[in-house]
């Protein structure tokens, strides 16, 4: 009954947007880099005249709409020459434009290719962007650009575990991101245990992290949703660039299918540890690959098509027998739809899937150990600019998914198969952008969201001593479990001065689907597993609130938030919980519910030889579980209440750049043993009941370093090169990631303590090229 | 499973960075818990029940031991008396030794507090064709393998012991334990067993294998991963052991029926 009445206002809609308005044109169209044909995110359309402006979509699209009149149109974006246009408004008109990068140095140098005020401006608050030309310039763990880590130097946002993929966000865990390359959702993200992660910087063309404002159009996670944009591939000219890295090397080949109306990128990365491995006659072997393909084509004027797709795989080999493989696959097909001027649209077919294989040749049968997750999703976008105040955003989306958590097999013996899960992810939304005014600016939206379990499938009944009582099997096509969750999200933005504004923000979401691990930064091993009778939905609350101001033409930013949040439903899981191959895996969760609160401070300079970023967090991450803790409420495991980071870059000359970024952040909550008991000669750690993550590790802190040297551009070659030299911890801290106790051989009564470490000092050295 | 820990282990040993030592200031009460190991086998061997009390972390005492408590083990409307030896050691009558499919209960009664735990002791599996490999892991060391044959299709849960050059190994970081869980039931050649320093084994190994209950399963896992170095991907320290003794006691008594094997290993 609330889709047809969502469906019945939208439809209201649709037809009093057909009534003609008297008087008034639209002016719409798209804006791309002349140099490259790729649209751009964000770039900014003004109408001198009458003060209005708007941004283009993440497809580059753009609708104004103006009373009949002549007006100078300014098109313009950070990085790139502006262009004015003049223009007759007598009629609806399209205005496509290409702007021209103003210098190939100067792009370097860019944080953020985007509207210049927009960070005041726009209602929409908790974002953090990077784009690839800053990601490229960052110190990096051995020599890899990685946009997690990038991620993880923003405010608000804490780091898993060092070194790893994995990040929380305002107190949320890891499982509770969303993670969209090209709108298709990737379950792991990591590579090689997450040191790196599956998006290669080399075919990213735009990442925006929403920490709490997370637009209506997505859900399904509670905390964060992290938007990657895969390039569209150049539509001009045929190009190449790759690095040469110490363990690994990458290559990219974009060109137009057909200049200005198609174009194709493929984009490929291989780690080499193994191959020198092989050499030295050393057996086992650990190594990774995947691949970027994008294509593109504009069938007319109002008709884009895009199909991108990912394939990754981490290939673990131990003397031939032990073989370990997992991996992320996905498919995006989109089509880009303009009904008219005023009402774009966009349909997304995505197919997504992680899979893990084991397999153990050694033990005679041979025994494979197979997992796999998978998700076919529809979703249709609308944008309907309705007037150049006023935006209507609406869409529906479905997600299938499927996990088949673990298959067993002896030799051609089918050993074990847990229980296969099916479930149906719904969401239907309802945005509006608004401008009340000169000053205040609103983003209010409603999203429902459903979710449906269905047959074949069992479920288990397990009573308040958490065992099982009962199980029920359900029979093929059986929907025998329904949740249905409202999300409202609503942000508004009061513009005191021309450079500062005032935000607010609430946002409400829930979460379906979550992940088995109680590791800090997650397995390759770790399955998820659905909201089901037993186990319900999370949902989150959150409250933030803002003050925003730029200095110096905009060039520097400022800004400090605030944020509340609180989580329902949490899931934890019991002391030694067996998480894997377990068909009644709900006997080892745990429920209870999470609250985190924090400030963020973010100190900005965009542009000039010298710029990059100081913030620093004060958060606090608590759960409260009765099951757990003897019920009292503990730090959360990403608890970092101070967070500082800073990034510097320093153009010391044309070819020649400087980046430093310094890490801080308070040491990681973690349990110790209050005493010890011998058994067997062992000492073994009893804890005391009330103590979980009462302690921290060590403060964390670490600086990295890198420079960047360009080198000569030879008149008329198309090669350009440079080598990157960078340092990761370079002041060689000892970091702890956690603390170990070992009993001396010696003396069994004698227990020493261990901080373990992961990364000492690493320096690393990378040739980039492009042609 | 044994291949999901083989390749655990794996992922962890290829990703564990160096260790420093630290000074911890890890001040705590010690509440002296009573701690109990007990162990009633089919060999003819002591069946034996130790108690001891916990000591602060940190703490480098030998844990005190308790002397005055009344031990005994019931099963099948017989009372089995144990008697203290020295150090917190109490033994059964030499000429008691555990039957499989018995149930045995233990009770201490000590201080005016009476501890209960109870254990039933499972059919033996055969374990033959006892052998060396390198390890693919680590090339200082052997894999032990066998060929392992469980009893039924049900769950079953094995302890693995080893003697080299007349030493029994049975602290919890030597010991193994493997459960046939997820695998069925059959004969599985080549199961690890051990990895073990090459330069530790002379030519013999002497193989004990002990069919436990899942209860000592689980305490034998949890004090296992308790006491293993840990790694990003391993559950932070924290969870509790957890013991079948009753009351605040900690540890565990078990029974088990044992195979032991003599193996020579031809380097």
């Amino acid at each position: 009954m609330n889709y047809s009445r969502l469906f019945a206002l939208i439809i209201s809609i649709l037809l009093f947007e057909q009534l003609p308005a008297q008087n008034k044109y639209t002016l719409s169209g798209y804006l791309k880099d002349k140099n490259n044909g790729e649209t751009l995110i964000g770039a900014t359309v003004y109408v001198e005249e009458t003060g209005n402006g708007v941004t283009t979509n993440p497809y580059g699209f753009y609708s104004l709409s103006l009373p009949k009149g002549k007006y100078k149109v300014a098109l313009s974006y950070i990085g790139y020459n502006k262009i004015v246009k003049e223009i007759n408004l007598t009629s609806n008109i399209t205005l496509n434009a290409e702007l021209e990068g103003e210098n190939v140095q100067l792009e370097s140098v860019v944080i953020n290719s985007r509207k210049k005020d927009e960070n005041v401006s726009k209602a929409q608050m908790g974002i953090a962007k990077i784009d690839s030309k800053r990601l490229s310039s960052l110190p990096v763990l051995m020599g890899e650009s990685d946009i997690m880590k990038a991620i993880q130097l923003m405010p608000g946002v804490q780091t898993a575990s060092e070194g790893t993929s994995g990040f929380s966000v305002r107190g949320g865990s890891i499982d509770q991101n969303l993670l969209l390359l090209d709108e298709a959702p990737v379950y792991n993200a990591s590579h090689l245990l997450g040191f790196f992660s599956v998006f290669n910087s080399d075919a990213i063309k735009d990442a925006t992290l929403y920490k709490g404002d997370i637009p209506a159009s997505n859900g399904g996670r509670l905390s964060s949703l992290l938007d990657i944009r895969m390039k569209d591939g150049n539509m001009k000219d045929y190009h190449a660039q790759g690095g040469i890295g110490l363990i690994a090397s990458r290559l990219t080949v974009e060109g137009p299918i057909k200049k200005d109306k198609g174009s194709f990128i493929v984009s490929g990365r291989r780690t080499y540890l193994d191959l020198f491995t092989k050499l030295a006659d050393f057996e086992n072997s650990l190594y990774f690959y995947d691949a970027n393909i994008k294509g593109n084509y504009i069938i007319n004027e109002n008709n884009r098509v895009y199909i991108s797709g990912y394939i990754g795989r981490d290939v673990m080999k131990a003397n031939s027998d032990y073989i370990m493989q997992w991996g992320n696959a996905t498919i995006t097909a989109r089509w880009n739809h303009t009904f008219c001027s005023k009402l774009f649209s966009n349909l997304t077919l995505t197919y997504s899937n992680y899979s893990y294989h084991l397999e153990n040749k050694a033990m005679v049968p041979t025994l494979t150990w197979k997992s796999n997750l998978q998700d076919a999703s529809l979703k249709y976008d609308f944008s309907h600019y309705l007037s150049s105040s006023f935006t209507l955003k609406y869409g529906i989306s479905g997600t299938l998914h499927y996990i088949e958590p673990g298959k067993i097999n002896k030799g051609s013996e089918m050993a074990k198969d847990a229980n296969h899960k099916r479930s149906l992810e719904n969401g239907a939304y309802l945005l509006a952008e608004q401008k009340i005014g000169e000053k205040l600016s609103l983003n209010y939206g409603l999203r429902l969201s459903t979710f449906h379990n269905f047959g074949p499938g069992q479920e288990y009944t397990i009573n308040s001593e958490y065992e099982v009582t009962d199980t029920v099997n359900y029979a093929r096509n059986n929907f025998f479990n329904n949740y249905y969750g409202w999300e409202p999200r609503i942000s508004a933005n009061y513009r005191l001065t021309e450079t500062s504004s005032l935000k607010a923000a609430y946002n409400r979401t829930h979460q379906y689907l979550q992940m088995a691990s109680n590791s800090s930064s997650g397995t390759p091993l770790d399955v998820w597993f659905f909201s089901s009778p037993y186990v319900e939905p999370q949902k989150s609350d959150q409250y933030s609130i803002g003050y925003f101001r730029n200095f110096k033409d905009n060039s520097i930013e400022f800004s400090i938030e605030g944020f509340y949040k609180e989580m329902e439903n949490q899931i934890d899981f019991k002391d030694n919980a067996d998480l894997l191959l377990n068909d009644q895996l709900e006997a080892e969760l745990r429920f209870g519910k999470a609250y985190s609160y924090g400030m963020e401070i973010l100190l900005r300079k965009n542009t000039g030889k010298f710029n990059g970023w100081v913030s620093y967090t004060l958060s606090k991450a608590k759960r409260k579980f009765e099951d757990l803790n003897n019920g009292e409420a503990y730090n959360a495991p990403y608890d970092h209440p101070h967070n500082i980071n800073v990034v510097a870059t320093y153009k010391i000359s044309p070819r020649l750049e400087a980046t430093a970024s310094w890490v801080y952040y308070s040491g990681s909550p973690i349990t110790y043993p209050s005493m010890r008991f011998q058994v067997f000669g062992s000492n073994l750690p009893y804890y005391n009941p009330g103590t979980k993550n009462k302690w921290r590790l060590p403060d964390y802190h670490r600086l990295d370093l890198s420079l960047t040297l360009k080198n000569k551009r030879k008149p008329g070659r198309k090669w350009e090169s440079d080598w990157n030299f960078a340092v990761y911890n370079a002041y060689n801290r000892y970091n702890a990631y956690s603390v170990y106790f070992e009993t001396d051989k010696e003396n069994r009564n004698q227990i020493k303590t261990y901080k373990m470490v992961l990364f000492p000092v690493i320096p690393s050295i990378t040739y980039n090229f492009k042609f | 499973m044994k291949t999901r820990i083989l390749i655990i282990i794996a992922i962890a040993a290829i990703f564990t960075g160096c260790k420093k030592e630290f000074n911890l200031d890890l001040s705590s009460d010690n509440k002296k818990y009573l701690t109990v190991e007990g162990q009633i086998t089919d060999q003819q061997e002591p069946q034996y029940v130790k108690l001891t009390r916990t000591l602060s972390y940190l703490n480098g005492d030998t844990p005190e031991t308790v002397d005055n408590a009344t031990v005994f083990v019931q099963y099948d409307d017989k009372t089995v008396n144990y008697t203290f030896s020295k150090d917190g050691l109490y033994l059964a009558p030499e000429d008691f030794i555990g039957k499989v499919g018995t149930t045995y209960k233990l009770t201490i009664l000590l201080d005016g507090k009476e501890y209960t735990a109870t254990s039933t002791m499972y059919p033996p599996h055969t374990t033959e064709n006892i052998h060396a490999v390198d390890c693919p892991f680590e090339s200082k060391n052997y894999d032990i393998l066998c060929d392992l044959t469980t009893n039924t299709e049900d769950d079953e849960y094995m302890m693995f012991r080893y003697e080299l050059n007349g030493v029994m190994h049975t602290s919890i970081e030597d010991i193994n334990y493997i459960t046939n869980a997820s695998m069925g039931s059959g004969t599985f050649a080549n199961t690890e067993i051990f990895s073990i320093e090459k330069d530790e084994i002379k030519d013999e190994i002497v193989v004990y294998n002990y069919t436990i209950d899942k209860p000592f399963f689980k305490f034998l896992e949890a004090a296992q991963n308790a006491t293993s170095e840990p790694s990003p991907i391993s559950a932070p320290p924290g969870a509790s052991i957890p013991g079948n003794i009753s009351g605040d006691a900690l540890g565990f008594f078990f029974a088990a029926s044992v195979t032991k094997v003599t193996a020579k290993i031809e380097k």
